[in-house]
């Protein structure tokens, strides 16, 4: 029986970030809500590894941030998607389409 | 990594510190609520995102890594910036080079020469017992150099008291012929 809720795999949070970006600006804590509630629950953003791995995008010039009233009217660093982040999320959703199809054929050659 | 991480500019640095744990307290602020508007008690929610969040101390430890990365990464990107530029343009270079290395090479001679005749004592026994005497009497030098000769018998009197100096000596710079196949040619030597 596998667990209801699944860490995200490793490496796979910076692609699921800037898929959850390319939706729309966000801060951090509605991009782990969104992970959440777009997998129903079966994914679990772990709060440790977000905050890095959204420092390390923007270090890579794939997000920007900026301070701006959230809804709850207290100010929050939102992150959007640039150009390069748009790019790269298309690399990354066409590498792991072909990760997934290997994946695939490997256990159907089993039956 | 922490002496690195000095390198940035200490207000940046500060700036960026002051941001992340902005946006790390926002994050635990709006959970907190999300489970009290869910019916937790306030401690216990707070207990729980603090669990869950695993230790806000190591986020910010993980947070500041990216960061030196970056200054690393900068760095490097920089130096290969100016590295291709200055190889595109040669003459431009060699201008630059021998004007560094020309600029360096007079500021260390001048350097050496100043430190010789200002800060470094004379190479003599009690440097700092030595003294000049001068002469204040008609001046015989013509308008060169600054001063009066002192006649021979006031110096050698000079070199025989023992009142005012342990020693003296005297000099005078005179020129003589010196003569080396083809003729004889003015020498200046010290005398």
């Amino acid at each position: 029986m596998p667990p209801e809720r699944f860490p995200i795999p490793q490496g796979t949070l910076d692609m699921l970030v800037l898929q959850i970006l390319s939706l729309g600006p966000a801060h951090g804590y509605a991009i782990a809500q969104r992970i959440e509630q777009i997998s129903r629950h079966a994914v679990q953003v772990n709060q440790g590894s977000l905050y890095p791995a959204l420092h390390r995008l923007e270090v890579k010039k794939w997000l920007r941030a900026e301070w701006q009233a959230s809804e709850t009217g207290r100010e929050a660093k939102v992150y959007s998607l640039t150009k390069a982040g748009k790019k790269q999320l298309a690399v990354e959703k066409e590498s792991w389409d072909r990760l997934n199809a290997a994946v695939k054929l490997i256990f159907a050659g089993n039956e | 990594m922490g002496k690195i991480a000095n390198l940035l500019g200490r207000r940046r640095r500060a700036r960026m510190e002051e941001d992340l744990h902005r946006e790390l307290r926002y994050h635990f602020d709006r959970r907190v609520e999300d489970m009290r508007a869910a019916g937790i008690a306030e401690g216990e929610a707070r207990r729980r995102v603090a669990i869950e969040m695993g230790g806000i101390d190591q986020v910010q430890e993980d947070v500041r890594e990216t960061w030196t990365w970056r200054w690393i990464e900068d760095a490097i990107r920089d130096a290969r910036y100016a590295a291709r530029s200055l190889a595109r343009s040669p003459g431009f270079t060699a201008t630059a080079v021998l004007s560094l290395a020309i600029g360096v090479g007079a500021s260390a001679a001048i350097f050496s020469l100043v430190d010789q005749v200002l800060f470094r004592l004379l190479p003599v026994r009690e440097p700092e017992r030595l003294v000049a005497v001068d002469w204040n009497g008609n001046s015989l030098s013509y308008g060169w150099g600054p001063g009066a000769y002192m006649s021979y018998p006031l110096c050698r009197d000079l070199m025989k008291q023992d009142r005012f100096f342990d020693g003296v000596l005297c000099r005078f710079p005179t020129v003589v012929m010196l003569a080396s196949g083809e003729g004889p040619q003015a020498e200046p030597v010290g005398a």
